[in-house]
């Protein structure tokens, strides 16, 4: 009997885990969307916001400093998407470029203030003792301040401007993580492998980065994608008052700022497009937030 | 229970001494002292002079004395004198303490007579129309910030209803109508803003504590509906209600900083963003130390109200 050639179909691996990386991922994207079709949408909206962020100069072509007194005041057109304001700038592109500055200083300032919250939580969790006491101190005196209060305070001290925002956003937003993170940090050095660990001899930055930093992460994605949106919030409210990034750079709070006020009862539009702008993306970050920590960690409802 | 409340009080004396530490140094960061910015009246003044004004208004000892100096006054009742208003701060501020307090006690009135119902509602009609309209209220308040839904509101008002709102505020006791007039629509934005978060908690204690055996044990032995769930399910509640009030009080001061700036009131916040734009450190400083001392009081009156409803924490 010879041997006979027989065509071997390219077998699929059963198991997800021997899949390929991409079709791990998009299998898990999938399952989210299904599960979560709210979250999937908001995620949805943020991408686009970001990738039009990103892409600003290709998305609003026309020059957002260009004032044009001849048209000012116009309503949407077909050469102003949504209209001009006082000084004849295009709307559609101070949008899409104020999108910039609200998604920057909302990435920006939740990981500084996320990931020094967290460090923050971390040493006071595992050092446990006065280092304790004075991390959380210095956290509750932090939190002892309403949120927009903290951040007028550093910028009343720093001055307007991009990178005091940075500062007083990240600032304002690292007490609450400090706090999850150091909770999440105790429950991990009470669990036998730490202490195994511990006893083997391991040394301090191991046992942290290896076996308590993994437990932490679930909860930090969580508060990181809750308090995006609010650091989005916090600049607003500062650009709102004056107090955000310095004209001509354009942001969504300062397009609703009280100068313009005086045109928004005739033009309404001029405060509605900002307006609008603002509450979808807090929206969005919120509802994505809700969604990620129904799916990472269901305890942390009503966090 | 009398050590718990002296405890609690105690840890709070730290974290005030940070928080005016923190507030009083970080005005002080920049170099530039106050008298510069006082400059913007008396221009060109000679060096000696300079020299002069800021020895009488103390401002060329060390920062710690300077320190000292203002809490030591202030604990005594005087904190400085504002340099923009040219008048004591503590009468700068105690103009504008009535209005904020009328928007937030308002403001908090309507949460309580909205969102507590509310909540209850979507809970035990749980995954009906009923529960989805609440939540998308709950979700739509908690995402339009608070001095949108203000600015919005005030060009709808002035379009449709050709109104806008006085300026200067009237005591309610002297013109309750007036006042009314004033506070209604700013009282009602940050209410419901405000209720937004609580609708939800409401919600999800509720569904929780709805699952539960003596709940069960209630409607076993034949007590209506109602008094289920307003005798046991609703009193079960309100504890971690209460702690997040506690908690949100920051969020309530801050959505009340913008609606005040929105609607021209008078209150502590708008003196904040004022006084900030006129570089008036003395004002700044202490009324975000006050602003502190609230969060902290709310704080922990809440937390003694929490241990005394709780008989857990009473008798524990």
């Amino acid at each position: 009997m010879q041997a006979t050639e027989v065509a071997v179909l390219p077998e699929r691996a059963y198991n997800l885990r021997d899949r390929p990386a991409g079709q791990r991922i998009l299998h898990t994207l999938l399952r989210f969307c299904r599960a979560k079709p709210l979250g999937a949408v908001s995620a949805v909206i943020i991408l686009l916001m970001v990738v039009g962020a990103v892409f600003a100069p290709i998305v609003a072509p026309q020059d957002y400093r260009r004032v044009n007194a001849r048209e000012k005041l116009q309503g949407p057109s077909a050469q102003h998407w949504l209209g001009t304001d006082q000084l004849g700038r295009d709307m559609y592109s101070r949008i899409v470029y104020g999108a910039r500055v609200s998604l920057v200083v909302g990435f920006v300032a939740t990981f500084l203030g996320v990931g020094l919250g967290a460090a923050i939580g971390l040493f006071a969790g595992y050092f446990g003792g006065k280092t304790d006491m004075l991390l959380m101190r210095f956290s509750d005196a932090v939190q002892a301040f309403p949120g927009l209060i903290l951040a007028l305070a550093i910028v009343a001290a720093l001055g307007p401007g991009l990178r005091n925002a940075f500062i007083a956003v990240s600032i304002t937003l690292l007490a609450r993580p400090a706090r999850v993170v150091r909770s999440s940090v105790l429950a991990a050095k009470a669990t036998a492998w730490v202490e195994a660990a511990h006893t083997v001899g391991a040394s301090h930055p191991r046992i942290m980065f290896r076996h308590i930093l993994p437990n932490v992460f679930a909860p930090i994605m969580v508060l990181a994608s809750l308090v995006l949106g609010i650091a989005i919030l916090i600049e607003a409210s500062l650009s709102f008052l004056g107090l955000g990034v310095l004209p001509p750079t354009p942001a969504w709070g300062s397009m609703l700022n009280q100068a313009g006020a005086l045109y928004f009862e005739t033009h309404p539009y001029m405060a509605v497009v900002p307006a609008v702008a603002i509450s979808l993306a807090v929206f969005s970050f919120n509802l994505f937030g809700d969604a990620l920590r129904d799916v990472l960690d269901p305890r942390l409802r009503g966090s | 229970m009398g050590t718990y409340i002296a405890r609690r009080v105690l840890s709070y004396v730290p974290v005030v001494i940070l928080v005016s530490i923190f507030t009083f140094f970080i005005l002080r960061v920049i170099p530039g002292d106050a008298l510069v910015a006082m400059m913007g009246e008396r221009q060109g003044m000679k060096p000696e002079d300079m020299a002069r004004a800021r020895a009488e208004l103390g401002l060329d000892r060390p920062l710690v004395v300077q320190y000292l100096s203002w809490m030591g006054n202030g604990l005594r009742g005087d904190w400085g004198d504002s340099y923009w208003l040219h008048k004591p701060v503590t009468h700068a501020i105690a103009e504008t303490v009535p209005v904020t307090l009328e928007l937030g006690v308002a403001a908090f009135a309507i949460t309580l007579i909205v969102a507590v119902p509310i909540g209850v509602l979507s809970a035990v009609k749980r995954d009906t129309v009923a529960d989805y309209l609440g939540r998308l209220f709950a979700i739509s308040f908690l995402s339009i910030p608070s001095f949108i839904l203000s600015i919005l509101t005030i060009i709808l008002l002035g379009r449709w209803f050709k109104w806008i709102p006085p300026r200067g505020y009237v005591n309610p006791l002297n013109d309750p109508l007036g006042n009314l007039e004033q506070m209604v629509f700013p009282a009602i934005i940050l209410g419901l803003s405000f209720s937004a978060g609580t609708m939800r908690l409401v919600r999800t204690t509720m569904l929780e504590v709805m699952r539960e055996d003596y709940i069960r044990t209630a409607r076993a032995k034949g007590v209506r509906e109602r008094g289920v769930i307003r005798k046991h399910a609703l009193r079960n509640a309100l504890i971690p209600l209460i702690t997040y009030w506690g908690v949100s009080i920051a969020a309530l001061i801050t959505g009340s900083v913008l609606i005040e700036v929105v609607f021209a009131l008078n209150g502590m916040g708008r003196l904040t963003v004022d006084a900030i734009n006129q570089r008036d450190w003395p004002i700044v400083q202490t009324v975000v130390l006050f602003f502190v001392l609230i969060t902290l009081t709310i704080n922990l009156v809440v937390d003694l109200l929490y241990g005394a409803l709780d008989p857990r924490i009473k008798l524990g």
